[in-house]
């Protein structure tokens, strides 16, 4: 964890999105204000002191006909004679519009559309020239991919304002009968030496850390980076004059705190200042607390996307380690406009402090920019064994390690590079977690069924059997719209209806440490995993949500978040709303408890004290009065003779001690008495503790 | 007023900077939805642009993957009628009869798509697959090399698939697949899958010192050995010097015994434990 005065500086980060992220005036998918009742509205809107508080408010896409529209709008009562004509206002501040020297607007438009700003006309296509008016069709119509097509313009900064300043659009249809309408604006300043992306951190090791960002021109590349804001000593430089920069510092310190800044030699661009910071990772073996904050299709800039990060950050009061991405980052194809938008905006103000690690959604295929966006350890960077893809790989963290692997294109069949690369992972790792991360989802009944899903089939059915026979504790998935996350699983690879809790449910409980119990996994050949469905940070919707293997399926949207603290983890769903709605424990051990007594007299007090456990593990202590045993239980060959007396159930505290007093009798004096603990495991197993053999005195 | 601000616009404007987005389509019916929301979804889109020969094609691809081959072969033949020249049908058609192990059929498809589209890596990676099928080893190798000189990131998979029919070549195969292994390492950098596959290839052409040393390097600093102790007992056991390998495999047991407890109880070190435990009988 941070130190007090890192923390408080984590929580003065500005992580909300900015009224228009760098670069750009206005983004596609900014919410706008439109008028959608077929009204004759004359030239007064165009103003931009129009009052259109009366007027209804959504996100771009806006639309109808295509289903890709994020505000679906009325066309009217009659498909056959639709209004010809929908308004559209959006209001953006500018500090200092004087500083703009090179604008750019480009316009989604199906059919016709005329743009105004700040009350000029600055554009129009695809209109007649002279007046037009609510009436006046399209010239042309608009079909096929043109629909989906940004037009690109230069514009004069010169009609920009400091302050509000309004830019308006009117959309036509070419005909009453035409069956679409499509509309979406961004507008860029493009002047030299601000950032367009960034900066965003990316394969923070313990001594090395990689920091990332995007100019609008060709310039060099400096970071300067040091222990606090102002004080940034040392100084990296890189001559080559590129657009997207990518700086590698090394000889950094394990488990300390940089604050940095980006720019090139005549500029610095951001930072130097409290929110520019990182921490390297923890020296391997470290068991110091982590949290991972997990987004499963989060590519859907939106009020959605904004609610469930919101969420997080209100909710959130510690160090996020790592953000982990379970791919489609950025509808629909990934590409730039798309990862700019969804993923760099959107996550912008985390970007800068949390190294992120992803995996490739279908979303993400070969046009997709996600490989360019993203720097993944091919080469063992962060740990593991080195893939040679950034497809799939593996990274430790701290205790854990997480294996990534490829769904959408990566060959699960036996002997290929990537199931080759994972044999030889999991046989190198002795991490005390191992989680696994793909973007179809082996388990599922949401917006997609992993019975039918032609990527999810083989994972289930050849990749998850080698990951359980290498030991991993959890699988996070996303695909699937939804929230979805199963009992405590060993051995289920066929179709859904094949599912049996008695074979496949080491633990058919709900694993939440306020309800049934935490899971706890034993030392065995199989000893289970938790898969879990999280692709919903930004849309939901779909699916029975009734798999047999599930404890908790939710078609809403939220993020999910993992604790780990040594041998515990937990997860929970954290809804939009800011709610947990599922919270479950997983605790693995490797050794037996011990158990110690004291304070063992007639009469008096004794302290009964079972260590080495887990924290949260449930715990027994029994004890006999006639003898050593061995008597056969449910856990295993007990060091005591029957009748058994139980003490219990205790949960162990944080640092995995259970300690309790015990009235002693004051007639029990000279008594001999046989006492063992157990530590409860998933699936009706236990690991038994040293047995103690005492005279009460 | 109107026709008065329109004025003001310069007329250097009207000369637009067309940016087209040429948004696929088929990634976005491929969405966040299920096989039958996908379909209806494509099926409203054509039914609003029935002329647009490109639907089809997109359709044809959701009912391929999701195995309706008559289907999707119904639409192709749709989107050939409207435009014959749709520039992908080749190798939708080739990646239609694959889909069924047509594959003589998938070959003759691809090979008139590559005379006109020879850059296509996707296309060659199809072209390769189909030829090892065919058991055309050299033919699958010289398209898996085609398709890695188009690509613009070589992926492992790749060489993998090279190796593989060059291994299956009738001449020098394990020393081209070896070759084949070593090129992709060198291309690629650091990547366990292409070592392995070399240390097989080497084992296999008897020349047990260079495997040996491959596993040295590899294993070098590794926190558990059993595996590589294993892999070492392998090569030299398949190579008739089974005395030297019993004792990796015993080192390997050795390894295996001080693993932690929950890493030793693991299904796969349980079988390793097996393997070395058999060969050691």
């Amino acid at each position: 964890m941070l130190p007090a005065t890192h923390f408080c500086l984590l929580l003065l980060a500005p992580f909300a999105l900015p009224a228009s992220a760098a670069g750009q005036l206005v983004v596609r998918g900014a919410d706008w204000s439109y008028l959608d009742d077929g009204s004759d509205l004359g030239s007064a809107w165009i103003s931009p002191f129009f009052d259109d508080s009366a007027w209804a408010v959504g996100p771009a896409q806006f639309g109808y006909g295509d289903g890709d529209e994020a505000s679906v709008i009325s066309f009217g009562p009659d498909p056959d004679n639709k209004h010809i004509t929908t308004y559209f206002r959006h209001e953006f501040q500018l500090a200092n519009a004087a500083a703009v020297q090179d604008l750019t607007l480009r316009v989604q438009r199906d059919d016709g559309v005329v743009v105004y700003l700040n009350g000029f006309e600055v554009w129009r296509d695809n209109m007649p020239t002279g007046l037009v008016d609510f009436l006046t069709p399209a010239a042309a119509r608009i079909r096929g991919n043109s629909e989906d097509a940004f037009l690109e313009i230069a514009l004069s900064p010169a009609l920009l304002v400091n302050g509000s300043n309004v830019i308006a659009a009117e959309v036509h249809l070419f005909a009453g009968l035409s069956p679409d309408l499509s509309f979406n604006l961004e507008l860029d300043d493009r002047t030299p030496a601000e950032l367009v992306r960034g900066p965003y951190l990316q394969m923070v090791s313990q001594t090395t850390a990689r920091l990332r960002w995007r100019s609008w021109t060709p310039q060099d590349s400096r970071v300067a980076f040091g222990s606090a804001p102002g004080q940034l000593g040392n100084q990296i430089d890189d001559p080559a004059l590129v657009t997207d920069h990518e700086v590698e510092l090394s000889g950094l310190l394990p488990d300390s705190v940089y604050y940095y800044s980006v720019g090139s030699s005549s500029a610095v661009l951001a930072g130097d200042d409290s929110s520019h910071l990182f921490r390297t990772a923890a020296l391997p073996g470290s068991t110091d607390p982590l949290r991972f904050w997990v987004l499963g299709d989060s590519g859907f800039a939106g009020p959605n996307q904004r609610a469930v990060r919101d969420a997080y950050s209100a909710w959130n009061t510690s160090e996020t380690d790592l953000i982990l991405l379970l791919g489609d980052n950025a509808y629909y194809d990934g590409r730039e406009e798309e990862y700019q938008l969804a993923f760099f905006n959107g996550y912008r103000g985390y970007l800068r402090q949390v190294p992120t690690l992803s995996t490739r959604g279908n979303h993400e295929k070969m046009e997709s920019v996600y490989l360019d966006a993203f720097s993944l350890p091919s080469g063992a960077e962060l740990g593991g064994v080195a893939s040679g893809s950034e497809l799939y790989y593996s990274a430790d963290v701290g205790n854990v390690h997480l294996i990534c692997l490829d769904s959408e294109s990566g060959d699960p069949n036996p002997g290929s590079a990537m199931m080759s690369w994972l044999d030889a992972d999991l046989a190198a790792t002795d991490a005390d977690w191992i989680i696994a991360v793909w973007h179809h989802p082996p388990y599922s009944r949401g917006s997609h069924d992993s019975d039918l899903e032609p990527n999810s089939i083989p994972m289930r059915t050849q990749v998850v059997p080698v990951l359980e026979a290498g030991g991993v504790d959890l699988v996070l998935s996303g695909h699937s719209h939804s929230y979805e996350r199963s009992m405590l699983l060993d051995g289920h690879y066929g179709l859904s209806i094949t599912f049996d809790p008695l074979q496949h449910a080491l633990d058919s409980g709900d694993g939440d440490p306020a309800g049934n119990g935490a899971y706890q996994k034993h030392n065995g050949a199989h000893a289970g995993a938790v898969y879990v469905v999280s692709g919903s940070a930004a849309l939901t919707g779909g699916g029975t949500l009734d798999h047999p293997a599930m404890v908790h399926s939710a078609g809403q949207l939220g993020s999910v978040v993992i604790d780990v603290v040594d041998r515990s983890l937990v997860l929970s769903f954290l809804r939009e709303t800011g709610v947990v709605q599922d919270t479950f424990q997983i605790l693995t051990s490797d050794a037996p408890p011990l158990l110690e007594i004291s304070g063992l007299f007639a009469g008096g007090t004794a302290t009964v004290r079972v260590s080495d456990n887990p924290a949260g593990a449930t715990i027994f202590v029994a004890y006999s009065t006639t003898g050593a045993g061995p008597t056969t239980t449910l856990v295993g060959d007990v060091d005591l003779s029957p009748p058994l007396h139980r003490l219990g159930p205790y949960l162990a505290d944080a640092q995995g001690l259970v300690s309790f007093p015990v009235n002693v009798p004051a007639t029990t004096s000279g008594m001999q008495v046989w006492v063992q603990a157990v530590r409860l495991l998933g699936g009706g197993n236990g690991i038994l503790s040293n047995g103690l053999a005492e005279v009460i005195q | 007023m109107r026709s008065a601000l329109h004025g003001l616009v310069p007329l250097w404007l009207g000369a637009l900077l067309a940016a087209c987005t040429l948004l696929s389509m088929a990634n976005a019916a491929l969405a966040h939805e299920g096989a039958h929301q996908q379909l209806a979804r494509a099926n409203a889109r054509i039914a609003a642009e029935p002329g647009e020969a490109g639907l089809y094609l997109q359709r044809a691809v959701l009912y391929r993957l999701h195995r309706d081959f008559a289907a999707a072969a119904t639409d192709l033949q749709r989107a050939a009628l409207i435009d014959p020249d749709l520039a992908t049908l080749d190798l939708e058609r080739a990646q239609l009869a694959a889909a069924q192990q047509q594959w003589l059929d998938a070959l003759g498809l691809l090979e008139r798509y590559l005379e006109q589209q020879p850059q296509d890596a996707t296309a060659w990676l199809l072209h390769g697959k189909t030829c090892f099928r065919l058991q055309r080893f050299e033919a699958s190798a010289s398209a898996y090399l085609r398709a890695l000189e188009s690509l613009e990131r070589a992926e492992p998979e790749v060489y993998h698939r090279r190796a593989r029919a060059l291994e299956a070549c009738s001449t020098r195969g394990l020393e081209r697949a070896l070759a084949c292994a070593e090129g992709g390492l060198q291309d690629l950098g650091r990547c366990i899958s292409l070592e392995l596959l070399a240390v097989d290839y080497e084992s296999r052409l008897g020349r047990v010192s260079a495997a040996l040393q491959r596993l040295t390097r590899l294993s070098a600093g590794a926190r558990r050995q059993e595996s590589w102790r294993v892999r070492r007992g392998d090569v030299l056991w398949d190579n008739q010097r089974r005395g030297e390998a019993q004792l990796e495999y015993r080192a390997a047991l050795e390894a295996i015994e001080r693993l932690r407890p929950r890493t030793r109880a693991t299904a796969a070190v349980v079988a390793l434990q097996e393997h070395a435990t058999q060969r050691l009988k």
